[in-house]
């Protein structure tokens, strides 16, 4: 049977993305990458693609210069998943300047509060949270932070959720997220939020905050300053845009955090969360 | 000859002094020390300890002119655990050509 190519466009990025055989891709691709805006061109006018993806016999193959081994998932939500990864370094790679830190980043109404990634701190839970308590959503995994300014950036990606969600997350979560619920596998949900729950790819704000996030039971929840030099440390192991000098990596980082407040965040449940941020960043429905 | 070998050299009556590597950029923010190696593109964040020895790296320093100086910065803490902790540091600093040894 021959094999069906296409290729699409991506904004932001200067080559195509190569389909083979993966028709299955489209609609979650379309739907997850809300707003890059992706449009079928002719392979032979464009240069070599960045990214390929065949479907195989085992499933949806991909490579690029990213991977030194194709990968390959059977199920279409776990490939465009790990789709995301690629396609990010190729957005890097293609902009240059970018810093790109791992954290969740939410718009309160001063500015755009970070939360560094820790393992299972909940960052993608409580991004949503805050979204439906009137934050905007600016990422739930990377943001990009432009050269000029140190502006943190929009993805337009949309939010995605590990499933089962746990129980003591309470029906009001659930129902936002359900409500809200785009492609799902058994694994993950990812979450359709509106433009105005999720700034568009590119929108641009100020880091006013940057909230390490940790959950504990048994302590009372507060919101306690902690040292730029810890907040610095802290995201220097998460930035991973490294076309950029490790000079102007830490530079830079330590200009964001010095301009920004910094915290750690001590929660128990989501609603402590919730109330703690809004009263040091401000919530517009609250 | 590597620190190493000039560390066991001074086990004959040699002592190396160690001293910073020039090309390494310093960043103090509040009160921590990271150091960026331009041609490496490495990045290091120095703890308390790391930090004092780093300070003390202005001038060439033979290890027991070191391991002396900390001990009067934290006088609480044992001699013999200053004086491992002093060496594996500055061990480390070289591998990481933080700083450079001189007979």
């Amino acid at each position: 049977m021959p094999e069906k190519t296409e290729f699409f466009s991506f904004t932001g990025l200067r080559h195509p993305v190569a389909f083979i055989n993966s028709e299955a891709l489209y609609r979650y691709i379309f739907t997850i990458f809300r707003d890059w805006g992706i449009k079928k061109i002719d392979p032979r006018d464009e240069q070599r693609p960045v990214i390929t993806i065949r479907k195989t016999d085992k499933g949806f193959q991909r490579r690029s210069k990213w991977l030194s081994k194709p990968k390959i998932f059977r199920n279409p939500i776990d490939t465009v998943c790990d789709f995301i990864v690629d396609l990010i370094h190729a957005y890097i790679a293609d902009n240059e300047g970018l810093l790109c830190l791992h954290c969740a980043a939410v718009k309160f109404n001063q500015g755009i509060v970070a939360f560094p990634n820790t393992y299972r701190a909940g960052k993608s839970i409580l991004s949503l949270k805050l979204v439906s308590c009137g934050g905007q959503l600016f990422t739930d995994d990377v943001l990009p932070i432009t050269s000029h300014g140190n502006f943190g950036m929009a993805l337009g990606i949309l939010p995605r959720l590990r499933l089962p969600l746990p129980e003591a997350l309470g029906g009001a979560f659930s129902n936002f997220a359900f409500e809200h619920a785009g492609p799902k596998s058994d694994r993950y949900l990812y979450v359709k939020l509106s433009k105005l729950e999720q700034a568009e790819l590119g929108t641009k704000a100020p880091i006013r905050g940057i909230t390490i996030l940790q959950r504990d039971t048994a302590a009372k929840p507060a919101l306690m300053k902690v040292k730029n030099s810890t907040v610095v440390r802290d995201v220097i192991l998460r930035n991973f845009a490294r076309q950029n000098s490790a000079l102007e990596i830490v530079d830079r980082l330590y200009s964001i955090a010095e301009k920004a407040d910094c915290y750690t965040l001590r929660y128990a449940s989501l609603d402590q969360a919730v109330e703690l941020l809004d009263d040091a960043f401000g919530l517009h429905n609250r | 000859m590597t620190c190493q070998q000039q560390k066991n050299k001074g086990r004959n009556n040699i002592r190396p002094c160690y001293l910073r590597n020039p090309i390494i950029v310093e960043r103090s923010i509040d009160d921590a020390v990271f150091l960026v190696n331009p041609e490496t593109d490495a990045i290091f964040y120095l703890n308390q300890v790391g930090t004092a020895i780093w300070q003390l790296l202005t001038e060439p320093i033979n290890l027991s002119e070191a391991v002396a100086t900390v001990q009067q910065a934290f006088p609480d803490v044992q001699p013999k655990h200053i004086a491992e902790d002093v060496s594996k540091l500055i061990d480390e600093m070289s591998d990481r050509n933080l700083v450079m040894c001189r007979s």
